[in-house]
């Protein structure tokens, strides 16, 4: 503290003495308003009355000389050192007014003015390269202003003086303050650390900079910035503009990009105009330069004391030219505290892309080992978009163990543009969390400080980078845990067609690309959202990417925590500072906050950076910052905000535990349901409603096979040796059940088999069974009558299954023709695309098991079929659940009743209750359900607005948006909502609908 | 038993008849039979959220060491090593208070067994003396029929278990057994057994060998629970048994006249939460008559002659000059009896 106390106060005391020449060129600018009088009068020190023409002469050389210098002063401090052209300068001045002093001529005055010119124009390059050069970054712009200052100063004092001073008391004046200058410059200044840099004299930068710094040598400080000035050095040496590394931002294609960056060398000239921002700087520098000289300011200070002569005869001129001093001197305060109260305009205000070189810059500051990770993606859905992004991140490694294990804080990087809130304070926290961190000597695990571009894009792609998977697909699916995994079709219609290359190009379509560095295993993340420092409570979100969630002992950690450390916290419609008095209103609640999760669970889509993690094992949760404009939270007012210092204490002991634990989270639930902050319901507590649904129609399933059993006479007599011929493949026996309708209803059915039945829920077993009891009955009765086909059964099944797959994979194709065809933006024609499949498919499915046989449908088909279904939809729901409770809860409470209502349709059953089963299950074709959820929603919400009409239109977009975002989802971040819809649900509705819609001849009489 | 019984009378005789005859020795060295010292101070558990084992028993350690007990008789076993622990935020230290003013970790810590060397099998072989033939003395519990040995056990524990390192355990039954295998091998003198764990006191109920002292910080059924969290460690830094007994040693010296009994009313309930154990049925003499030094503190060896020494000139070493290169000098422990002075016959 001491040392950065003395290093400022050396930065202050060498920028006062570096500006003194300022000070002197003001009050040489100014001098003539009161010296061009001296001389024209007729005790004038030369002896002689100057003419007018050498007056104008006098007055207008100081400013002619520097037009000529100012082109070479930077060149000449890159080459002899900042130090040397400002001692020079001083001499020069020195010198100058010597000549004036001593001055038997006009001429002579003349030529100590220009040479006088030379220097200033000189200096006052050189000085503000080397004030800026000198001073850290927190006293640079204080050291700038006093330039101007005590320019403003030096025309003050000049005119005072010659207010009130001799001509030649006035020169003696400045003599020996360029004296003083030149002492203090040999006692005090020493050479910019930056010029030593530049020029390999690296030992003596250090010393220059431990000296600016009042530091000694050694200090991690010191040497970190100067290693930083290396770099930066070393970065301009190769001279690559530095934004033009930042990738376009994703609206760019690549066809139109510079794939290359420019690797030859690139003057500084060109490097001024080819970025943005210093493009800027220069028309903006130049403007107001140009625009001052114009407006006479110049002329008013040289002229001053002439002109206020002639303006104001009343008052003294001197005295007018002071008032003016003073006001240039107030003004220029003024300038100094309001650039201090604005601070400098935002660099990087209105552009769109990450601000790589200042987070680079920030985070190496931190002395972080900082990286930069750049990502592409070929957008699967539209004509070959090509994204690309960059992401920062920093590694704070820990100082006594190996990089094992990881903690990552992460913030995405949202520019202001963007229809959400900014995340600016997020990414401030990490890096004023990081900067307290650093030092911290109790690490136990690295800490990496990530900013992603493009949202969940960039933290997809970093993870996928971090943990080294390619971009071929079969990698991705496989990490996915996806039973879905596009290469496996064995299929590859590329082969045979060349223009379908849509099925056969299997590389993913996201390019994580390479980390140029890694740590350990992640053991958890917590991802920030703030807006600003001063939120009223934070709100942890867990919902991860198919509804996974993290481990319930994190998620509980973080809640507590916040307790701690005074923050309001908050989950759905949970509030920490609501405590209800009523039970009922807490049970209200609660629901509420449970309605909420499981609608955030239930398309799959995370709700933040953080479910990105759990895919890859790790536990991760998102803190939002909100105020009381986002959020129906009651006596939100009424809180105190949160600010800075609190929020960095929450974070600080988060991960600080987080740095304890010693093994990754385990201890905990993974499955669960949240009604409260502090509550939770577990899996044992939910799931038996789920599987009660489902055990309904097993039920179903059972009873129905149950029914279908034909009679057996003689089963216990021919059991044995038909089961051996049965299980010869070469004796297989036609597969056809005899209907024993002209038997009498026999009671007496083996109870094994039974057994059996209820127990095998595979299709396989059942053919099995089936073909057993088949030959059982083609053994007992001669007689028999065909109407029972498996092949028609089986194919139908599966052929149903297989349209599916290919609804599945044809988004990409419904794109590519929409584009090509009608040129449509890709989610139009995927939806249309959807809705022509889906009215096919609802028009042919119920013919579909005609298709394949001769005779007409009989009951124990589509009663077969019908148990299939049943069994096919209750396994589906129960997987759903296990990974994805709410949405196999949904699917389960939307099809259960019309899976358990339908039945084969009998010709004889009156149409009322037949068309009421076909309606039901017409009403819950995915896609059509999908699309009239959306447009009730919409009427319901913008109905009275805006007429029922446009709000159902509104409510179709919705749907088309919703679909897409589905299929991009499924694609880009392997979410599978998409491909169970498609490709297991949509068959099931399928196969449902051709039950409800055949009608066959009823069950055999023996059955009524 | 009964031979042992016969033995131990013979030997008692013995030792009667042998020193009888010599000159008038006081009245407490007739009584007991005990030459020396030892501590086996053992911390079961690993992981850092256990720091707090470790300060309990380099608590002990330090108090032992500053009452005279040497390294070379301490068997410090210790499962971690919470000081160097990256967690850390005061490397090289561990403390016993939030305070910070007791650094136990000291400066000259010997740790005999650390890391997975603390196992059930070691222990075990430690106390009965089967210990594979090269194994390093530091390593050894060379005791004889004169050693009186304090063993301190803490980690975490069950109703008749000790757990050692999250992968074994020891029982009381073992326990037990080990401690008469020493008995019958002359391994010991008198035992004072400490143990601060969870249920503590369960495991000195099935111990069947003589005397023996035992003290538990907890009764079974009860947790030892700790005495505070240090929020800049992180973790609880000490359990409460162990902080009262450390506080109360503190105020011992090598020539303070405290009992053992008491070090044993050290921990009253309101200050444990748990009830402190004690089991004094196998040792054969009042606790509040032993000094409280017969454990914690350490017995000089004492060689009782009534011959006449003969000092011998001592043996002036050479200066040697001419060797200039400095060879490190070979430092080693001074023996503590004069040995060098007395000729030996």
């Amino acid at each position: 503290m001491c040392a950065m106390m003395k290093g400022k106060l050396i930065q202050y005391a060498c920028t006062v003495v570096l500006t003194i020449p300022c000070f002197q060129a003001a009050f040489t600018f100014v001098w003539p308003s009161y010296a061009i009088p001296a001389l024209q009068s007729d005790r004038s020190p030369l002896g002689y009355k100057i003419s007018e023409r050498e007056a104008g002469l006098i007055s207008s050389c100081t400013m002619l000389s520097p037009m000529i210098v100012t082109m070479f002063a930077g060149t000449l401090a890159d080459v002899f050192g900042r130090k040397k052209i400002s001692v020079a300068c001083g001499f020069i001045i020195l010198s100058s007014w010597i000549l004036v002093l001593t001055a038997k001529s006009a001429s002579q005055i003349l030529i100590a003015r220009l040479i006088c010119g030379l220097a200033f124009g000189c200096n006052i390059i050189v000085v503000i390269m080397y004030i800026g050069e000198l001073c850290q970054t927190s006293t640079r712009a204080t050291a700038t202003v006093i330039i101007t200052f005590l320019f403003s100063i030096g025309a003050l004092a000049s005119y005072s003086l010659g207010w009130v001073c001799s001509y030649e008391t006035v020169c003696y004046f400045c003599i020996t303050l360029s004296v003083i200058y030149i002492i203090f410059m040999f006692a005090l200044v020493k050479e910019s650390p930056v010029f030593l840099v530049g020029k390999g004299r690296e030992k003596e930068a250090l010393h220059c900079l431990a000296f600016y710094r009042g530091a000694s040598v050694v200090t991690e400080h010191v040497l970190g910035e100067l290693s930083y000035m290396r770099s930066q050095h070393n970065q301009n040496k190769q001279n690559h503009p530095i934004e033009e590394n930042v990738p376009q931002y994703e609206t760019e294609k690549l066809t139109e990009e510079k794939t290359s960056l420019p690797q030859e060398e690139t003057s500084a000239w060109k490097l001024l105009f080819a970025s943005t921002s210093s493009r800027r700087a220069l028309i903006s520098m130049v403007s107001i330069m140009v625009l001052t000289v114009y407006m006479g300011m110049v002329s008013v200070q040289v002229y001053a004391a002439q002109l206020f002569t002639k303006m104001a005869p009343n008052i003294s001129p001197d005295l007018c030219s002071v008032i003016l001093a003073l006001v240039l001197v107030a003004s220029s305060c003024v300038g100094t505290f309001t650039m201090d109260l604005f601070k400098r305009r935002e660099k990087y205000y209105d552009t769109e892309k990450i601000p790589v070189p200042w987070l680079v810059a920030k985070m190496s500051q931190l002395h972080l080992e900082v990286y930069t990770h750049n990502y592409t993606l070929n957008y699967p859905l539209g004509q070959g978009q090509i994204y690309k992004g960059t992401n920062v991140y920093g590694i704070l490694r820990a100082a006594r163990t190996p990089s094992l294990e990881a903690l990552v804080v992460s913030a995405p990087f949202r520019p202001l543009s963007s229809h959400q809130k900014s995340t600016a304070a997020g990414i401030a926290l990490m890096l004023a969390f990081a900067e307290f961190a650093r030092p911290q000597k109790y690490w136990a695990k690295d800490i990496i400080f990530l900013v992603t571009e493009h949202e969940q894009l960039g933290m997809q792609a970093w993870l996928e980078a971090y943990h080294g998977l390619q971009s071929d697909s079969e990698t991705f699916y496989t990490t996915l845990g996806s039973f879905w995994k596009p290469g496996s079709f064995g299929l590859d219609l590329t082969n045979f067609f060349p223009g379908f290359d849509w099925l056969g190009s299997h590389k993913k379509c996201l390019n994580p690309g390479q980390l140029k560095a890694r740590s350990g295993a992640i053991q958890a993340a917590i991802n920030l959202e703030f807006h600003s420092p001063k939120i009223k409570y934070v709100e942890v979100k867990v919902e991860g990417l198919n509804g996974q969630l993290p481990n319930l002992d994190l998620v509980n950690l973080v809640h507590k925590l916040c307790v701690k450390s005074g923050i309001h916290h908050s989950y759905k419609n949970s509030y920490s500072w609501v405590r209800n008095r009523n039970k009922v209103d807490d049970w209200v609640n609660n629901i509420w906050t449970m309605v909420g999760m499981v609608s955030t669970q239930l398309a799959g889509v995370p709700n933040g950076n953080h479910g990105l993690f759990h895919r890859f094992g790790i536990e991760a949760v998102t803190l939002e910052g909100r105020d009381s404009s986002d959020g129906p939270a009651p006596r939100v007012h009424s809180l105190s905000a949160a600010n800075f210092h609190r929020l960095g204490l929450a974070l600080e002991t988060v991960l600080r535990s987080l740095n304890n634990l010693l093994e990754a989270f385990h201890q905990s639930y993974f499955f669960y349901m949240l009604p409260a902050t502090d509550r939770f319901v577990s899996i044992g507590q939910y799931m038996p409603s789920l599987c009660l649904m489902c055990a309904a129609m097993l039920l179903r399933a059972l009873a129905l096979w149950v029914g279908v059993q034909p009679t057996q006479e003689r089963s216990s007599q021919a059991e044995d040796p038909v089961d051996s011929e049965a299980k010869e493949p070469g004796e297989r026996p036609p597969e056809r059940l005899s209907e024993s309708s002209n038997q009498r209803v026999h009671n007496r059915k083996t109870i094994k088999e039974k057994h059996s039945d209820s127990e095998s829920e595979i299709p396989g077993e059942q053919d099995v069974k089936e073909v057993v009891q088949s030959s059982d009955e083609r053994v007992a009765n001669s007689q028999t009558q065909l109407n029972f086909s498996m092949v028609n059964v089986g194919a139908n099944y599966l052929l149903v299954h297989v349209l599916g797959y290919a609804a599945m994979n044809s988004p990409v194709l419904f794109t590519q023709l929409g584009a090509k065809y009608f040129s449509l933006p890709s989610e139009v024609s995927v939806y249309y695309g959807l809705c022509v499949t889906s009215a096919v498919l609802v028009v042919a499915a119920p013919a579909l098991p005609r298709l394949l046989r001769r005779g007409a449908l009989t009951h124990e088909e589509l009663t077969l079929v019908n148990i299939l279904v049943l069994i096919e939809l209750s396994t589906l729901c129960l997987a759903l659940g296990m990974h994805n409770f709410p949405l196999g809860l949904a699917v389960a409470a939307l099809y259960t009743p019309v899976a358990l209502l339908s039945g084969v349709v009998v010709r004889e059953r009156g149409w009322i209750s037949v068309w009421l089963q076909r309606a039901a299950c017409a009403v819950l074709q995915p896609l059509g359900a999908l699309t009239a959820a959306m447009c009730v929603y919409s009427v319901a919400v913008y109905g009275g607005a805006e007429g029922a009409a446009a709000a159902a239109g509104r409510g179709r977009d919705a749907a088309m948006q919703a679909v897409m975002f589905a299929v991009a989802d499924s694609l880009i971040y392997g979410n599978w909502v998409f491909n169970v819809a498609a490709s297991v649900l949509l068959p099931v509705w399928v196969v449902l609908w051709q039950i409800v819609c055949n009608s066959v001849e009823g069950p055999p009489p023996a059955r009524r | 038993m009964a031979f042992t019984n016969l033995m131990l009378v013979f030997i008692f005789n013995l030792l009667y008849l042998s020193l009888s005859s010599g000159i008038e020795i006081p009245e407490e060295f007739q009584k007991s039979n005990h030459t020396n010292n030892w501590a086996v101070l053992v911390d079961t558990s690993r992981f850092w959220f256990n720091y707090r084992h470790v300060a309990n028993v380099l608590s002990i350690y330090r108090s032992v060491k500053r009452l005279g007990i040497p390294d070379s008789q301490i068997i410090l076993m210790i499962s971690d090593d919470m000081a160097c622990n990256p967690r850390n935020p005061r490397p090289a230290t561990i403390f016993n208070s939030a305070h910070e003013q007791i650094n136990v970790y000291g400066d000259d810590v010997e740790v005999d067994y650390r890391g997975y060397e603390v196992s059930v099998e070691n222990f075990i072989r430690l106390l009965t003396g089967r210990v594979p033939p090269d194994t390093p003395r530091s390593k050894q519990l060379l005791t004889d029929e004169g050693s009186n040995i304090l063993i301190y056990l803490t980690g975490h524990g069950g109703d008749g278990f000790l757990k050692f390192q999250d992968s074994e355990e020891v029982t009381s039954q073992e326990l037990a057994d080990a401690l008469e295998q020493m008995w019958q091998k002359k391994r010991y003198n008198e035992i004072f057994f400490i143990i601060d764990t969870c249920q503590a006191s369960s495991m000195y109920e099935k111990f069947y060998s003589p005397n023996i002292l035992a003290t538990a910080s907890s009764l079974v059924g009860e947790d030892s629970l700790s005495h505070h969290v240090d929020s800049a460690i992180g973790v609880y830094i000490i359990d409460r048994y162990t902080y009262y007994v450390l506080e109360f040693l503190e105020n011992v010296h090598p020539n303070s006249q405290r009992t053992m009994s008491e070090f044993l009313a050290v921990c009253p309930k309101s200050a444990c939460l748990s009830t402190v154990g004690v089991r004094k049925d196998l040792f054969h003499r009042d606790p509040s008559k032993v000094p409280i030094t017969d454990f914690f503190g350490s017995v000089r060896p004492v060689i009782l002659t009534t011959d006449p020494i003969n000092i011998v000139e001592t043996p002036k070493r050479k200066k040697k000059t001419e060797n200039k290169t400095k060879i490190q000098v070979k430092r080693d422990y001074v023996p503590q009896f004069p040995m060098h002075l007395v000729q030996v016959t």
